[in-house]
């Protein structure tokens, strides 16, 4: 494959984590690494445990196939392969994957002298998927409560654990969360609009870069976040919703067992109110 | 920078109460598992609640001498304990005093030493709540099985149990003043805030707990949105009555499948019946024998009778699942004294109110 014209200037050695120069070398477009070898080596391996659980399954519809943790009965413990064994190998796998895939990119930026924003913004995705499948269920005590590798049985399990907790939406981590999320898909879309606009003049017209941007936004909003601003908010914004999931499921269950809605009682009962609560 | 420490310290004060006032649980979880590993319905152990009232049996009273005259000959004027022995009639008539009486004791019922006069009302009451505890053992198995039920299952040692409702007062439908339903403004529990009418409609009336969309988009059937809000506030009650979440009986992937839910939810089933048999057929004639006026609220001299007692309808008090569970998915965790006691079972007496 033929390199890009700047391409070379990026392809330097070194900035390797460990091994030294010993995977510090390309693969057609694509750098390999130490870490680049063990995500290939999880992700395939994981992989073909899913296609084994498919195998065993009978079913090889990728819809309803499943790979559940195993029973509560199993604790911390091993489960056998075919009852919750694959979904403990899988989730090492997924977890190995991913972690490899971070640290690759701490290499990658590392040779190229960048920040290390990239692989920590990957790790709070990271997180989130190792509070639910290793934090929580260290927890309450039993890899059961992980969820289980499926496209329509990991709804079933988000509906059913939501309902464990009557209303889940009355979780306050939940909201931020939600909160969050929501916030970071409609700043996303706003930037991509202003960006859009700028770089899409009427006919004639010269394209606009950030100064015309900020002026802008300051003539109507009388403020603007600015050109680096506005990806700092979004880098805040999009971690946070991860962290704050996170953070929602580690209470639901290890620090909360009843309907989340009971857990405002302690508004009601703020001694400032009435005897009998908020009148 | 004075900024930043000042928002930092509201961020760091508020975080602190918020970890120091609501009640936190914290591991270990006992949990129990109720359907399939990817499913999660899964029930969390209730330990760290605060517990209204006792969970635990009385002493049992040793048992009677066997033989002696049946009460009917040994006593005057006995309507429902006809079946029993002169010695079990009085064993009975003891365990119900500790069952629901303890303060007050027989005087609750028998007025003075004429224990055969029907001069107190509370007598009649108790004759009808004894022939209703009868009429539960025998015809109601499908819910409470052998477990049954005994005065203390409600009671507690109190004359009115601690879990009752009243019906709502009939609000204004039309004009200025019309309310779609009776919304409280006063409450230390956000549950409370919520209205009855589903208590009314289904606990009361035979209004069936039906509703659900059948498709994704409104174009089939559509359940209407007061009707769903009042089913939830109707679950909302079991679940908090009974101490369970909704996996205890459904797989809230399809909530109306019997199939996907569990056999508990049979158990929920004949146990709204049975709630509906006894508040229609049973605690809605206490008030036309036992008048509950509401200037014995402030009678200091009779403090059996709490504000409760008396509805906003100065009704008295009906009974909905947590009356008997409290909190527990079977009564007294399952504990049972009812084979101690055989005057309790039996068949209700012939011509009762029941259909």
């Amino acid at each position: 494959m033929a390199m890009m014209s700047y391409e070379e200037k990026y392809r330097v050695r070194g900035g390797t984590l460990i091994f030294g120069d010993f995977f510090d070398f390309w693969v057609g477009p694509f750098y390999v690494g130490f870490f680049g070898v063990t995500a290939v080596i999880f992700a395939s391996f994981g992989t073909a445990l899913i296609l084994w659980g498919a195998a065993l399954q009978h079913n090889w519809n990728p819809f309803t196939l499943s790979i559940d943790p195993p029973p509560l009965r199993y604790g911390l413990g091993w489960a056998p392969l075919p009852d919750g064994g694959l979904w403990q190998v899988i989730t090492i796998c997924a977890l190995g994957a991913f972690s490899s895939w971070a640290l690759r990119q701490v290499e990658i930026a590392r040779k190229l002298g960048m920040g290390l924003h990239v692989p920590l913004g990957f790790s709070a995705a990271i997180a989130a998927y190792a509070t639910l499948t290793v934090l929580r269920p260290l927890l309450m005590g039993a890899w059961g409560y992980g969820f289980p590798y499926g496209i329509m049985s990991h709804l079933d399990w988000v509906s059913n654990v939501g309902y464990q907790y009557l209303h889940f939406h009355y979780n306050p981590l939940h909201m931020l969360a939600v909160t969050f999320f929501f916030t970071t898909t409609f700043a996303l879309a706003l930037h991509g609009g202003e960006i859009l606009a700028a770089s899409n003049p009427g006919e004639g017209e010269a394209i606009k870069y950030g100064m015309h941007e900020s002026v802008y936004f300051r003539d109507t909003i009388a403020y603007s976040i600015g050109e680096l601003g506005i990806h700092r908010l979004g880098y805040f914004l999009a971690i946070s919703a991860g962290l704050f999931s996170a953070g929602c499921m580690i209470i639901s269950g290890p620090f909360w067992t009843q309907g989340w809605p009971y857990w405002w009682n302690w508004w009601l009962n703020i001694p400032i109110w009435g005897p009998h609560g908020f009148a | 920078m004075r900024f930043l420490i000042t928002v930092g310290t509201l961020i760091f004060a508020a975080a602190i109460f918020l970890i120091v006032v609501p009640r936190w649980t914290h591991p270990p979880i006992p949990a129990i598992q109720m359907g399939p590993p990817p499913t999660s319905m899964i029930q969390f152990g209730r330990g760290q609640l605060n517990e209204p009232v006792s969970q635990n049996l009385l002493p049992v009273l040793p048992p009677p001498s066997a033989g002696g005259p049946s009460a009917t000959a040994a006593y005057h004027n006995v309507k429902v304990l006809t079946d029993v022995s002169a010695a079990e009639f009085m064993r009975l008539q003891e365990a119900m005093t500790r069952w629901v009486s303890p303060r007050k004791g027989c005087d609750f019922c028998h007025a003075g030493k004429d224990y055969a006069s029907d001069a107190k009302p509370e007598k009649h009451v108790a004759r009808l709540m004894l022939a209703m505890t009868r009429h539960i053992n025998a015809d109601w198995k499908q819910h409470v099985k052998e477990q049954g039920v005994t005065c203390y299952t409600c009671h507690r040692g109190k004359p009115v149990p601690a879990e009752v409702w009243y019906p709502s007062i009939p609000r204004p439908k039309h004009g200025i003043a019309a309310k779609q339903e009776n919304w409280r403004e006063v409450a230390d529990n956000v549950k409370k805030f919520f209205p009855d009418d589903s208590l009314d409609l289904y606990l009361l009336g035979e209004e069936p707990i039906a509703a659900q969309s059948r498709t994704a988009l409104p174009s089939g059937t559509v359940a209407e949105q007061i009707v769903v809000k009042r089913i939830y506030e109707m679950m909302m009650e079991m679940s908090e009555g009974i101490g369970v979440n909704c996996g205890y009986c459904h797989n809230s992937r399809a909530l109306m499948s019997w199939y996907q839910g569990t056999p508990y939810r049979w158990d929920g089933y004949w146990g709204i019946e049975l709630t509906r048999d006894l508040n229609r057929n049973y605690l809605l004639q206490v008030p036309g024998i036992l008048p509950q006026k509401r200037e014995l609220v402030h009678e200091t001299a009779w403090p059996v009778l709490p504000d409760r007692e008396s509805g906003p309808l100065a009704g008295n008090g009906l009974v909905l699942c947590a009356t008997c569970h409290e909190a527990r998915p079977q009564p007294l965790d399952g504990a049972s004294e009812l084979g101690a006691y055989p005057g309790l079972t039996g068949p209700a007496p012939a011509g009762g109110n029941h259909s």
